[in-house]
């Protein structure tokens, strides 16, 4: 059984995952004043109530949606790093639109902003993909180029032109009413996204791996040239699975503002986009595992914010953990070995 | 001007040559900019500030390094982390230490030595530009490195050894983009959070633009910085809002690499 050149490695997931677990652990005793207190509302607190593990479902159901477009790039040897810049624009996308025309009818409406959104995320990545099918331009570092240039610009839509100036956050209006997706748990924000985050992993497991081109994608995503020799059209595998990142990163974005948000708020999706990336390696690369890894990354997430609220902490210590976990997920030798160059 | 992204992309040049992309520049640079204003404000001394950045960026590339090149974890995620971690770490220590996630600026900070219009690094960075081209060739670490970029597993049958050659020049551009964040936050004289703002990536395309020579990327440097002090002109003349502004080096950087990668294709 192969796996591609990410890989999917059990050990190295659990390293990475308890180290997470670890490091927070360690990073709290140190800074709290009440240690204990601190580590239980980490390990217990999403579960507390209601609301708690609400939102800690709808958040998982976010990343499901960038956990899977990032694990059908991956495959395809694609690396989509403007994730950020293509959720934001989606949910920008998403908010403009829905404040700025008149829908007559609640099922139209919703299906018309996701679209919009889906497609802002589409475009942005797919000009990446295109580039680097064109002209070989490393997708990589033009997808990071683009989102950073986006979201400066998405910036500016909010705070500027789109800007509500009666409110005190840097946000625009709400969305009208029609549009909401409904609120079912509580006071959480946990709505429909969640349940048709996980249909759409079901699609992207059979797209991915039941069906001829999620074969072809796999299969240039491990060897291109092997790809190419047997009669795959590679090219077409540079451009297709980073519209499908981008596009479900939109949708993402989209389903942020109608399920949860329901406005846009400057910086409102930040580090979706680097989560998705991680919920994908956890589930190594398998949208069979995404969801599970969504789940667990959105507990981590969950459980550092709410021991850092409750504990007076002030620091943002996420990025620490998005590091750690960075680092140990893609160790494929677990003993030093000085002869391994890249190359 | 454009000394940090010279700095840095003379450290990436090297690691792109032994075959390593180095993604991490940005985070590199943002560690560096922080421990440049830490240390020179404890020291008083811009000299030391700069040590400690080389030093601290080192560090942590010798840490990206071992973790990539070791344990065969996969670079363009360990680059990543690298970045993640230069956010977090910074903003952690700059909780404890300063009590704030803001910008740090103290009173009475040591000024930079400057000669004419132009401070100190610039010179630094143009005499490491001239000895790099020395040193990658005409020396035999020049051609050892070179070798390992073309075809790391060949040279090391051929006894380079490409694990110590990979190590030695990701510590250098830590080093080196360490400096160029000093660069950037000394010239200031304050921190200012993701005060690198996407100069690490323009260093990096710098690197490919300038044809992966050191000369090209002194010219490929000039040129960005060049475009974003235009556009920090612009603002003025157009009234272009801020917001938009800040994300011209992207767009700028991107254009750039588009035109390059066209024009390389159709050689």
């Amino acid at each position: 059984m192969n796996f591609n050149k990410i890989g999917n490695s059990t050990k190295s997931t659990i390293l990475a995952l308890s180290s997470a677990v670890f490091l927070t652990i360690i990073l709290l005793s140190v800074s709290s004043n009440n240690p204990l207190q601190s580590i239980s509302y980490f390990f217990s607190g999403p579960f507390s109530n209601l609301y708690n593990f609400g939102n800690m479902l709808d958040k998982a159901g976010l990343l499901i949606f960038a956990g899977l477009g990032m694990s059908i790039a991956f495959r395809a040897g694609v690396f989509n790093l403007g994730g950020e810049g293509q959720v934001y624009a989606g949910a920008t996308a998403a908010v403009i639109i829905s404040i700025s025309f008149d829908f007559p009818g609640k099922f139209t409406g919703i299906v018309t902003v996701i679209s919009i959104g889906i497609i802002m995320g589409a475009l942005i990545a797919g000009l990446s993909g295109f580039l680097r099918k064109q002209w070989d331009t490393d997708e990589l570092i033009s997808s990071f180029l683009v989102s950073g240039a986006i979201i400066h610009l998405a910036d500016y839509l909010i705070s500027s032109p789109f800007k509500d100036n009666s409110s005190f956050l840097n946000s625009t209006v709400k969305i009208p009413e029609i549009l909401f997706l409904k609120q079912f748990l509580g006071s959480s924000h946990l709505n429909l996204s969640f349940f048709i985050a996980v249909i759409i992993s079901f699609a992207a497991f059979i797209y991915l791996f039941r069906s001829t081109i999620g074969y072809e994608s796999r299969l240039s995503g491990l060897n291109r040239k092997f790809a190419d020799y047997g009669g795959i059209p590679v090219k077409r595998h540079f451009i297709i699975p980073m519209l499908i990142s981008g596009g479900l990163y939109g949708a993402a974005g989209s389903f942020a503002v109608l399920g949860n948000f329901h406005m846009g708020i400057k910086g409102f999706t930040s580090g979706l986009g680097w989560n998705g990336i991680a919920v994908a390696l956890i589930a190594g690369n398998n949208p069979a595992w995404v969801i599970p890894s969504a789940l667990i990354f959105a507990y981590l997430d969950a459980g550092t914010q709410l021991a850092m609220i409750h504990s007076d902490l002030s620091f943002e210590f996420s990025n620490l953990i998005k590091a750690v976990i960075f680092f140990l997920i893609t160790v494929r030798r677990f003993s030093i070995k000085k002869e391994n160059p890249i190359g | 001007m454009s000394t940090p992204i010279l700095l840095a992309a003379l450290g990436g040049l090297l690691t792109e040559l032994s075959g390593v992309l180095n993604i991490a520049l940005e985070g590199l640079m943002l560690i560096g900019a922080f421990f440049a204003i830490l240390i020179t404000q404890l020291t008083g001394s811009i000299l030391l500030g700069c040590l400690g950045a080389a030093f601290s960026s080192a560090l942590l590339a010798y840490i990206f390094g071992f973790v990539t090149l070791g344990f065969k974890a996969n670079l363009f995620i360990t680059g990543l982390g690298v970045n993640l971690f230069a956010l977090g770490f910074t903003n952690y220590l700059s909780t404890i230490i300063f009590g704030s996630k803001g910008v740090i600026k103290f009173l009475d900070f040591p000024e930079l030595f400057s000669f004419g219009n132009n401070n100190i690094f610039v010179y630094i960075s143009l005499i490491l530009t001239g000895l790099f081209v020395f040193l990658i060739y005409k020396t035999v670490f020049g051609l050892r490195l070179r070798a390992t970029g073309f075809n790391a597993s060949v040279a090391q049958i051929k006894g380079i050894n490409s694990y110590n050659i990979q190590m030695k020049s990701i510590l250098i551009s830590g080093a080196l983009s360490g400096l160029g964040g000093a660069a950037i936050s000394l010239n200031l004289g304050a921190y200012v959070p993701n005060m690198i703002a996407g100069r690490g990536w323009i260093a990096l395309v710098a690197i490919y633009l300038g044809r992966k020579h050191p000369i090209g990327i002194l010219l490929t440097s000039i040129f960005f910085a060049g475009a974003v002090y235009f556009s920090n002109d612009a603002q003025g003349i157009f009234q272009v809002p801020a917001d938009l502004l800040l994300g011209f080096p992207y767009l700028i950087t991107f254009i750039s690499m588009v035109i390059f990668s066209i024009l390389k294709s159709k050689r």
